[in-house]
């Protein structure tokens, strides 16, 4: 858009039709939310097309090159592009507050079998039957390991991963990458843990199902802190995007 | 000036039905973990009040990490707040209706307190 202003403004009806394009393109950040973008940006390079009056070839040249035809764009990769879900504006906010009622959810999955446990009795007449397996240290083990995972993850530095050059050093980009793979590699090792805890402990000794509930809950626990990560990794870092299409 | 007093004695009638539910549920079954509903949804918005104003800009989208971190914890509370009585009710520490009822209760009084500070927010946008 910037070089349409600073075409040459030598014909006044040019100037009009600068307009009107300036007006195709804002349209599609308001109403993101309806449908995939492409549709929208589609209309805007159509809409000046019919160009009789632009008698130099030169600007036709750089108008044609400037925005991505319809049929054609270079960063597309798929035949029918995803379709684009954006809230706008919202978007960072509803993602943090996803993350945040996943990674309570997932805590409280946990400590509900825990209460559970604790509080489990005899079955109904039979008082000398003691529930035959607990919620012990073993199964807060893969929690803890993905708790510390979640801080990890969630005090890296987002544009320190990207590795954009202009600040930092390469070594900073470097360090902020192990400390994610360490992040990631916890939260993967809490699940795996969550998983191996569920099979040794109470699948494999046979347990009824109102125990082996013990371990399925601490599977989920595991699989709704690494879900409520990366709603709050998509939700913090695409707010660049963002600007990106503000500023197009 | 009327609406608005009208809308506050509005409020406080939803957010007495709100606390009445919650001691009911206590009281009813004289088992009197289900306060903690009304406390937890109490504090639920106090970490967005605080960190609303840590800020630096509303066109700012980027540098925003207090602001998501209150975000974060209030949604955090919010839902503890309805995962507490269910969990209790689950082990049978307390009674089925008495979780019903905290619940109900308790999203009453957090109800209560978004619609205050709403309609105050957007009285003050309307003032100025």
């Amino acid at each position: 858009m910037s070089f349409f202003n600073c075409s040459p403004s030598s014909s006044s009806p040019l100037r009009i039709q600068v307009q009107v394009e300036t007006e195709v393109q804002v349209e599609p950040d308001q109403n993101n939310s309806h449908g995939p973008r492409t549709t929208s940006t589609v209309s805007s390079p159509h809409s000046p097309l019919p160009q009789p009056p632009l008698a130099t070839p030169s600007h036709l040249y750089s108008r044609t090159m400037s925005i991505p035809r319809s049929n054609y764009d270079p960063r597309r990769v798929c035949l029918n592009p995803f379709p684009e879900i954006s809230l706008g504006k919202h978007r960072r906010t509803a993602g943090v507050y996803l993350a945040g009622a996943l990674f309570a959810l997932a805590n409280w999955t946990f400590l509900d079998a825990a209460v559970l446990s604790a509080h489990a009795h005899s079955p109904w007449g039979q008082p000398d039957q003691d529930p035959p397996v607990h919620v012990s240290f073993v199964d807060w083990i893969p929690g803890i390991c993905s708790l510390l995972g979640y801080l990890v993850i969630t005090l890296i530095d987002k544009d320190r991963v990207r590795g954009d050059e202009g600040f930092g050093d390469s070594r900073a980009v470097w360090r902020a990458r192990l400390f994610l793979f360490i992040g990631f590699a916890l939260m993967a090792g809490g699940l795996a843990g969550s998983v191996t805890v569920l099979i040794l402990k109470y699948i494999l000794n046979g347990f009824p199902d109102q125990f082996t509930y013990y371990g399925y809950a601490n599977v989920s626990q595991s699989v709704a802190l690494m879900l409520s990560a990366i709603v709050l990794w998509i939700a913090q870092s695409g707010g660049s995007e963002y600007e990106y299409n503000l500023t197009l | 000036m009327a609406a608005g007093l009208r809308t506050v004695i509005l409020l406080s009638f939803v957010l007495a039905v709100g606390f009445l539910l919650i001691i009911l549920s206590c009281a009813l079954w004289q088992n009197w973990l289900p306060l903690l509903v009304a406390l937890t949804f109490v504090l639920a918005p106090l970490p967005n009040a605080l960190f609303s104003h840590c800020g630096s800009d509303d066109l700012n989208y980027e540098g925003s990490g207090p602001i998501d971190l209150g975000r974060f914890i209030t949604s955090i509370i919010v839902v503890s707040g309805v995962a507490l009585p269910i969990i209790l009710a689950h082990s049978e520490v307390i009674n089925p209706k008495a979780c019903v009822m905290s619940i109900v209760g308790g999203g009453l009084v957090y109800g209560t307190i978004l619609a205050y500070s709403a309609a105050f927010s957007q009285e003050d946008a309307e003032y100025e």
